[in-house]
C-alpha cells in the first residue's frame, strides 16, 4: 500500500515513515503542499497523512486539491489543533479521519490499516482466500485447517496483499508495482512478473489449488476459481 | 452624589427651576407690597386731607368738625375716619378720636413737610399705621373752599414745594413755632397751626400680603416638583436609547465579537460613543484573533516537536535494533529537545517583556558601539565557518539611555537573525549613526529572498522567511517579535526593508534620552 506523508517538520517526519515503512508500507514524502499535490499525481497513492500548518499551500488547500482529483486517496489530518471546531472543520473540508499532536505510533499505525481496509471495502481484517487466510494486521498469510503459515518475504507479501485486496479483480503489473513499490520510476520490464512467479508457486503449493491467475496482455487476478 | 445621571440631572434642574422660582417670586412679591403699601400711605393722606377740611376752632380754641355735634354720624356719613388725633405744635392735645381714648397715637416734632409715617399698636394690639403731618388752617379766605383745597393738597405732598411756609420740616417747624404764636395771636385769630395724626389698622394690608406671599410659596413651590417629575418623565424617555446601546453590546458580546453596535435609531448626540465602542470592539476583535492564531502556533510549535519526540522513542522501541541506530534515533531525539528548549526560552523571554511594563522611564547608561563589538566578536566563528563577510563602520558613541540588558537581547537576536537568513559566502553590514533623538544601528545581509510585503510580517510571531520550520534550526521564528517588543519596551523602534538586490535591512532606532526627547 503506498501512503503520501505531508509533514513540514523533517525529524517527526522521517520517524513517522521509518515506523510505516517497518510495516510494509511504501511511503513517499513531501514537506509542503506544493510537492504534496505534484506526488500525487500517479494517482497510485492510497491514503495521504497530511499536517495542516504548512509552508505554502497549507493542509486545507492541499485537501481540496486531492478531493478534486479522480480516484482521490483517502486522508487522515495530523495536527496540532485539538479544539472540536478544528477537528470539525478539518472533517467538514473532506478529511477522513484526524488525529492531533502528538500522538502513539501505534495508534497512527492503527488508523492507517482501517484506512486501507475502507479503500478497499474489506471489513475485516482477516480476509479469506479459499483455503488460506490473510491477516492484515500481523501481515502474515496461513492455512485455515492446520493454521500453517505460508513463507513470504516482505515484497511478495506486499503483492500478495494488494491482490487479495483487489481480490477477483484483474490488477495490472504497473498497478501492482506502483502501489507496493517507491519511486516514480517504471518497473523493469519483468520484475513483477519474476515476484509473481515466486509467490505463485508458494501460495498454489500452500492451497493446494490454483489462486494466480494471468489475463494475457492485461495482468493478473487472484480468485479461487479459474 | 448619586450615580444616577437621570437623577443628577432631574435634581439640576429642579434646583435651577426652583432658584430661578425663588427670584421671580421675591421680584413679584416686593413690587407688590411696595405696591399695595403705597396705596394705604396715599389713602392715609386723603384722609387726613379730609379729616382737616372739616375743622374747625370756636373762639375759645378748641377744636370741632364743622359738620356738627354728631361726630359719630358726621364720621360715617363723611367718611372720617374713625381714628385721629390733633395736637398744637407743642403737644397739647386739641382732639382725640372718641376710640382712641386709652391709646393715644404718637407724637413726634420732627416732622418734614410731607408728614411721616409710624408703625403702632391699637387696641387689641393691633398693627396699624400712623400718619403725622403739620398742617395749617385759615388764611385770609378761612373756610372757603379753596383753603381746603390747599390743604389738600398738603396731605398729597404735591404743591408743598411752591407753599413752603404752610407746612415745615422739623426745624421749619421750631422756627415757625414763634411764627405760629405770632400768627396764633388774637389780632390773627385766622391762621392756626397744628399738628395732626391719622391711623389705620394694616390688619388688611398684612394679611393680603401675607396671602399673597404664600400663594406664591405654593405656586413655586408646585412649579418645582411638577417640572421636576416631567423633566424626571423626560429624560427617562430621552435615555432610553442608552439602554437600547446596553443590550445591543450585551447581544455582541454574548455571540462573537465580529458583531457590531448598530448606529440605527441611536440619537446623533450618542453616534460618537457608540461609533467608539465600535472601534473598541474591533481592536479587543483583532486582538482576539491574534491570540488565537498565537495559540494555534503555540500548539503547533510545540505539539510538532512533542509529536516527534513521542514517534522517534516509540519507533526505537517498537524492536531491537542495532546499536547505530539507536544512537541516531537518539541524538535526533535530542536535536528536537533543544530546538524545542530553544524556542520556549525564546518564548519565554518574549512573554516576559510584553509583560514588564515599559522601563522608559529609568535612567541608563549603555555604551552601544561596545555592545555592538562584543556581539560582533562571538559571531566571528560562525562567520568564519559559514564564509561570511561582515563589514563594520561604528563610531564611539556617548552613552544612550537604554537598559543594557534589553539591548543585549535585541542585538544577540539581530545578528542571530543576519547569520541565519545571510547566503552562503555572502555579506553583513553594520553601522551606527547619530541622528537625534535616536542613534541608529542599521544591520543588512544579503541573500534576502522574501519580497517587500513580506518584510513587513517578519515581526509576526512564529513567521519564518524560508522553510526553517521543517528542519532541526534553532531558529524559532520569534527573534524579530522579542526585538520588536524589546525595543518597543524601552521606547525605541524598529523598521525593515527587503531591497531589491537582495538586501535585508533592519534599524533600530535606540532613543539617545527617552526622557529628554
Amino acid at each position: 500500500m503506498r501512503i503520501l506523508l505531508v509533514e513540514d517538520f523533517k525529524p517527526l517526519r522521517k520517524s513517522i515513515a521509518q515506523a510505516l515503512h517497518e510495516s510494509g508500507y511504501v511511503v513517499d514524502e513531501a514537506g509542503d503542499g506544493r510537492t504534496a499535490i505534484w506526488s500525487l499525481n500517479g494517482g497510485y497513492t492510497d491514503l495521504v497523512l497530511l499536517d495542516v500548518m504548512l509552508p505554502g499551500i497549507d493542509g486545507f488547500g492541499v485537501l481540496k486539491a486531492i478531493r478534486s482529483m479522480p480516484n482521490a486517496p483517502l486522508i487522515l489530518m495530523l495536527t496540532a489543533k485539538d479544539t472540536v471546531d478544528d477537528r470539525v472543520a478539518g472533517l467538514d473540508a473532506g478529511a477522513d479521519d484526524y488525529l492531533v499532536k502528538p500522538f502513539a505510533l501505534e495508534e497512527l499505525l492503527a488508523r492507517v490499516r482501517a484506512l486501507i481496509r475502507r479503500r478497499y471495502r474489506v471489513d475485516s481484517s482477516i480476509i479469506k482466500l479459499g483455503p488460506l487466510k490473510m491477516d492484515l494486521n500481523a501481515r502474515r498469510v496461513y492455512r485455515e485447517d492446520n493454521q500453517a503459515e505460508v513463507p513470504l518475504s516482505a515484497s511478495e507479501y506486499a503483492i500478495f496483499e494488494y491482490m487479495a485486496l483487489r481480490k477477483g479483480h484483474v490488477v495490472s503489473r504497473s498497478d501492482i508495482w506502483d502501489h507496493t513499490h517507491g519511486g516514480n520510476s517504471a518497473p523493469e520490464s519483468n520484475v513483477v512478473d519474476v515476484f509473481i512467479g515466486l509467490l505463485r508457486k508458494k501460495i498454489d503449493a500452500a492451497a493446494g489449488i490454483r489462486m494466480i491467475h494471468t489475463r494475457r496482455g492485461l495482468g493478473y487476478v487472484l480468485a479461487e476459481v479459474e | 452624589m448619586t450615580n444616577s445621571l437621570r437623577l443628577r440631572l432631574t435634581l439640576s434642574c429642579a434646583l435651577a427651576i426652583a432658584m430661578l422660582l425663588a427670584i421671580l417670586g421675591c421680584t413679584l412679591y416686593f413690587s407688590l407690597s411696595e405696591a399695595f403699601l403705597s396705596r394705604f400711605e396715599l389713602s392715609l393722606r386723603s384722609r387726613a386731607a379730609v379729616l382737616i377740611s372739616f375743622l374747625d376752632w370756636n373762639r375759645r380754641g378748641t377744636v370741632h368738625f364743622n359738620g356738627g355735634a354728631d361726630a359719630h354720624g358726621l364720621h360715617t356719613a363723611l367718611a372720617i375716619p374713625r381714628r385721629y388725633e390733633i395736637w398744637t405744635l407743642h403737644g397739647r392735645p386739641l382732639l382725640v378720636a372718641p376710640d382712641l381714648k386709652n391709646y393715644p397715637m404718637i407724637f413726634t416734632h420732627s416732622l418734614n413737610m410731607a408728614g411721616q409715617f409710624i408703625r403702632l399698636n391699637l387696641a387689641n394690639r393691633q398693627p396699624a399705621l400712623e400718619f403725622i403731618v403739620s398742617a395749617v388752617r385759615g388764611d385770609e379766605d378761612d373756610g372757603d373752599g379753596q383753603d381746603h383745597k390747599h390743604d389738600h393738597h398738603d396731605g398729597h405732598q404735591d404743591g408743598h414745594k411752591d407753599k413752603p411756609r404752610r407746612v415745615g420740616d422739623p426745624k421749619q417747624a421750631t422756627r415757625k413755632g414763634r411764627h405760629a404764636a405770632k400768627e396764633n395771636r388774637p389780632d390773627n385769630p385766622k391762621r392756626r397751626h397744628f399738628i395732626l395724626a391719622v391711623a389705620r389698622s394694616t390688619g388688611e394690608l398684612d394679611a393680603s400680603l401675607d396671602s399673597l406671599q404664600w400663594s406664591l410659596i405654593i405656586a413655586c413651590s408646585t412649579a418645582t416638583i411638577v417640572s421636576a417629575f416631567i423633566i424626571w418623565w423626560l429624560l427617562g424617555r430621552g435615555l432610553r436609547p442608552v439602554g437600547r446601546i446596553a443590550e445591543e453590546i450585551t447581544r455582541v458580546g454574548a455571540d462573537d465579537l465580529s458583531d457590531r453596535i448598530s448606529n440605527d435609531h441611536v440619537p446623533i448626540e450618542l453616534i460618537p460613543i457608540v461609533d467608539r465602542l465600535n472601534q473598541l470592539l474591533g481592536r479587543i476583535d483583532d486582538a482576539m484573533r491574534r491570540e488565537k492564531a498565537m495559540t494555534a502556533d503555540i500548539a503547533h510549535e510545540l505539539r510538532t516537536p512533542l509529536a516527534s519526540m513521542r514517534a522517534s522513542a516509540e519507533l526505537a522501541l517498537t524492536r531491537p535494533r542495532e546499536p547505530e541506530e539507536y544512537q541516531r534515533i537518539i541524538g535526533e531525539f535530542l536535536a528536537v529537545e533543544l530546538q524545542m528548549q530553544h524556542m520556549v526560552e525564546n518564548f519565554l523571554t518574549l512573554a516576559r517583556l510584553e509583560a514588564r511594563p515599559s522601563a522608559a522611564s529609568e535612567q541608563h547608561q549603555c555604551n552601544v558601539a561596545k555592545m555592538i563589538r562584543r556581539c560582533i566578536e562571538e559571531s566571528q566563528p560562525l562567520l568564519k565557518i559559514r564564509n561570511i563577510h561582515l563589514e563594520s563602520d561604528l563610531i564611539d558613541s556617548p552613552a544612550i539611555n537604554v537598559p543594557e540588558e534589553l539591548l543585549r537581547i535585541v542585538l544577540r537576536n539581530v545578528f542571530e537573525n543576519a547569520i541565519h537568513y545571510v547566503d552562503a559566502n555572502g555579506s553583513i553590514r553594520t553601522n551606527i549613526r547619530w541622528q537625534p533623538p535616536y542613534a541608529i544601528f542599521e544591520i543588512a545581509n544579503s541573500g534576502c529572498r522574501i519580497t517587500k510585503d513580506q518584510a513587513q510580517m517578519v515581526f509576526d510571531r512564529f513567521w519564518r522567511g524560508d522553510t526553517a520550520r521543517a528542519e532541526l534550526t534553532e531558529h524559532s521564528g520569534l527573534g524579530l517579535s522579542i526585538v520588536r517588543q524589546a525595543v518597543n519596551n524601552f521606547g525605541g523602534k524598529v523598521e525593515v526593508e527587503a531591497e531589491l538586490d537582495g538586501w535585508f535591512v533592519l534599524r533600530l532606532y535606540l532613543p539617545i534620552d527617552p526622557l529628554n526627547s
